[in-house]
């Protein structure tokens, strides 16, 4: 099966850079321990933050281990850089596959060897550190395969500006920023003042790291895990939506300077 | 000494002029690293939105070490980011061989020859945000303790420095390891927390493992009048020798370089 | 005294083989098998102050790592390197001050500025005075015919032009050795020439040493009395262009023209024929064999003219390395 031979020729690629993806890894560790550290002061003086106990913050940020490593797409490093900007997409154009599964089985590779370290981290530092169990349920896997889809289709839509804007980088900082704050991965979103865990639960970003950990956590009720996944649902669909619609005019725009 | 002066005023002209040339490019850079610095006073707030103090650490002496991490890492950017950046690049594109033929000191030029004026923002934001801390949390300072406090600054520049250089001079065995200095990055933002958080490992493992958090803990300290003498010495004393382990390093490196192969 | 000695020069380099596939993917990460290439092998030479050498061989034949252990670039493996009374290794900055490496196919100019900017960097670098920068810039810039582009940004320069500035660049601590890999590397058979009469002008003016390895015989016939000649790592032959002709081609061409058409199938019996017009043919012929050839040729045909010549460089260098490799 061709999906499958795609899949195994960029399992080569990324086995060859080992040692990129082993620093990649170590990147994504060390914020959430120093996390995990730095709540060890807090709850030296009160038992539970935001109904939080210990336990269940250091699990919070085991599993941001996990989630950042697999859950957060980089496509647009390949989607805006090296394809838009500097011209690769042509190559692209021509093949008879559909650009964007394409990215997919390029990325996914990436996410699962990044989420095996990811486990593996998890499972070595639970043994130092004390955390509850993990709840997984279908819902809980569903969730997270939502989660993976609507991360990677944001990304690949964001990518898409690259058609009109030469310089991404500025767009692209303030785009992670933004990210880093509202999907959980600094603090757990009912840590935040009021006025911005509302703001933070109605925009797409909590839906791929937060709602994903808490689920996980067992958090969530039956009742709030169907509001999530209708959201993901919601999400997927207004940025697919939104994708094809700036593939449409970029793609226009991309022939027509004939780049 | 007066010759690195004027090559280093070159370079500084060099990079003003590639400004105009790219005022878009730098428009963006100049976006990202604001956001950047925006990003650790927000973070800042919502770690401490629903707690007073931290291992000691009082809200505004945890906004200082924000605003101080904002100077110091600025300055950091400003002078060696790019450079740093392009580390290994340098290395593989065979652009090092031409360094090393200049009849000067070849660390020199790989740390300095391009400028970021753009993350001179960050140091606008980090010196504004410490006055705003300064004068909203009533924190008493002196003369003395404000000069000690930009003395240890521009000390933990250089141990940064010498620190990112040594790590950086790997690069030479694997050109692939280029995203080591990525690695840096994350392993930076460790400053901008109390060095306590460490404390459960023991004090002399900290003192090892992680010299980095006291980079801008120390000069912090100072400001507000609380640093230790001892401290402050091992502080110099420190960089002093990390700078010259990486000048040693990477003189030990360049032995090993093979020079690429056109 | 020799201003360049090398003595015994050996280097190698290892590098890591991948088996083909995703086993062989799988394999590397945790063993990986490593290959030690000579890249140049006992290597030894000398070169008189003032000379102009071609250093010549086939792509990977370790021309470029000479000269960058030459310049101090790269460690030996082993062997002695003197250039100037110094190791080049230890790059002392009165050694570097003496030396400039050229590399065609890298440029040090920084792109987005005029060219004059780059040479300040470099003034500064190499402490150059003021007036002796402004003398040595109007004097090269003048040579080379680059006064008008100066001040115009490096992007927008064409190739040949940036490789003048690129010269200059190098130029401008007018250092008494020269190392030049590759100048004329893509450039226009005028801005070759160009290049090449600068190149003869600056060596007279300055006796300058200057080493030069190319790609194009042309450069090396038109500039060099002598040539090293590496293939493999090793020097196959080291001295007199001329010579190297007569050593290692083993064949003469003689061309006679008749008085009467003749058909090639007449010639073959006596080496390589190949027939041009009418009545005239060109004979590659084994050494030993011309002067019994040429006899029984005249002999036997109505010959008008008869010429005998030593092959071109081109052909003996091409044929060397057919049989080389």
């Amino acid at each position: 099966m061709r999906y499958l031979r795609i899949l195994t020729l960029h399992f080569e690629d990324v086995l060859q850079v080992r040692s990129r993806a082993f620093v990649y890894f170590i990147i994504n560790i060390i914020n959430p321990l120093m996390l995990i550290l730095f709540w060890q002061g807090a709850f030296a003086k009160q038992s539970t933050i935001s109904g939080f106990s210990q336990t269940q913050i250091n699990s919070y940020y085991l599993l941001l281990i996990i989630l950042n490593t697999t859950l957060i797409s980089h496509i647009e490093e390949k989607i805006a850089k090296s394809d838009i900007r500097s011209g690769e997409l042509v190559r692209y154009l021509t093949r008879p596959f559909p650009y964007l599964l394409l990215s997919f089985f390029e990325e996914l590779p990436h996410r699962l060897i990044q989420g095996l370290y990811g486990i593996a981290a998890y499972m070595l530092l639970s043994y130092f550190i004390a955390i509850p169990p993990v709840v997984i349920s279908s819902a809980s896997v569903l969730i997270i395969i939502l989660a993976y889809l609507l991360s990677f289709i944001i990304q690949a839509t964001i990518s898409l500006i690259a058609f009109w804007i030469i310089d991404m980088n500025g767009i692209l900082n303030t785009w992670e920023v933004v990210r880093m704050i509202l999907s959980g991965m600094m603090i757990p979103l009912s840590f935040l003042p009021l006025w911005m865990s509302s703001i933070a639960y109605t925009l797409p970003f909590a839906y791929f790291i937060y709602f994903p950990a808490i689920t996980l956590l067992g958090n969530t009720t039956s009742h709030m895990q169907l509001w999530i996944i209708v959201m993901q649902v919601l999400w997927i669909a207004i940025f697919g939506c939104t994708y094809k619609l700036l593939w449409y005019f970029g793609i226009r725009k991309f022939s027509g300077v004939g780049q | 000494m007066r010759r690195y002066v004027h090559i280093y005023k070159q370079f500084s002209l060099i990079g003003l002029s590639s400004i105009i040339t790219y005022r878009a490019g730098f428009f963006s850079h100049l976006v990202g690293s604001l956001t950047w610095g925006i990003f650790h006073y927000i973070s800042i707030f919502i770690l401490t939105y629903r707690i007073q103090s931290i291992y000691g650490w009082s809200k505004a002496e945890l906004y200082l070490l924000t605003g101080t991490f904002g100077i110091m890492w600025g300055l950091f950017r400003f002078l060696f980011v790019k450079n740093f950046h392009e580390f290994s690049r340098t290395i593989l594109s065979g652009r090092l061989d031409t360094l090393l033929l200049k009849p000067i000191d070849s660390q020199f030029l790989m740390s300095i020859w391009q400028v970021s004026y753009d993350e001179l923002a960050r140091v606008i934001l980090g010196i504004a945000f410490v006055i705003y801390t300064t004068i909203s949390y009533n924190i008493a300072i002196t003369f003395t303790h404000v000069t000690l406090y930009v003395l240890l600054i521009i000390i933990a520049i250089i141990s940064s420095y010498s620190f990112w250089f040594l790590v950086s001079t790997i690069v030479m065995w694997q050109p692939r390891l280029d995203n080591v200095v990525g690695l840096l990055y994350t392993t930076a933002g460790i400053m901008r927390y109390p060095p306590e958080i460490m404390s459960r490992f023991g004090s002399s493992f900290v003192l090892l493992v992680t010299p980095l958090l006291f980079v801008i803990a120390i000069p912090t300290r100072a400001f507000s009048g609380n640093a230790a003498v001892t401290s402050i010495a091992w502080f110099m004393i420190f960089s002093f020798l990390l700078f010259i382990l990486s000048r040693k390093f990477w003189k030990f490196a360049l032995r090993s370089y093979t020079s690429v192969n056109n | 005294m020799s201003i360049i000695s090398v003595e015994h020069l050996t280097k190698t380099f290892s590098s890591y083989k991948k088996a083909p596939g995703i086993a062989g993917s799988f394999k590397s990460l945790f063993s990986r098998e490593y290959v030690t290439k000579y890249a140049v092998n006992d290597v030894s030479f000398s070169i008189e102050k003032g000379e102009l050498i071609g250093f010549i061989g086939p792509n990977g034949a370790g021309k470029t790592t000479t000269l960058k252990c030459l310049s101090g670039l790269i460690y030996p493996t082993s062997g002695k390197v003197s250039v100037a009374g110094y190791k080049p290794f230890d790059r002392k900055t009165q050694f570097l001050k003496k030396i400039s490496l050229v590399m065609g196919q890298k440029n040090q100019l920084w792109m987005d500025l005029p060219p004059y900017e780059s040479f300040l960097l470099n003034k500064e670098i190499y402490e150059v005075e003021t007036s002796r920068f402004e003398n040595i810039i109007k004097e090269l810039t003048e040579l080379l015919d680059v006064v008008d582009i100066m001040h115009v940004q490096v992007r927008k320069l064409s190739l040949g032009q940036r490789m003048k500035c690129e010269l200059i660049n190098q130029l401008i601590h007018s250092p008494e050795i020269l190392f030049l890999d590759e100048p004329t590397i893509g450039l226009d058979v005028v801005m070759q020439q160009n290049l090449r009469d600068f190149i003869k002008e600056y060596n007279a003016k300055y006796e300058s040493t200057i080493l030069l390895t190319s790609h194009y015989m042309e450069d090396v016939k038109k500039l060099c009395k002598r040539i090293i000649f590496i293939d493999q790592g090793k020097i196959m032959y080291d001295g007199k262009l001329a010579t190297l002709v007569q050593k290692y081609s083993p064949h003469k061409i003689l061309t006679f023209t008749f008085n009467t058409p003749i058909t090639l199938e007449a010639f073959m019996q006596f080496g390589e024929a190949k027939k041009i017009g009418n009545s005239k043919i060109e004979l590659l012929v084994n050494r030993e064999k011309t002067n019994h050839v040429a006899a029984h040729i005249l002999d036997k045909f109505d010959v008008d003219e008869f010429t005998v010549e030593e092959p071109s460089i081109e052909d003996v260098v091409r044929e060397f390395f057919t049989a080389s490799v």
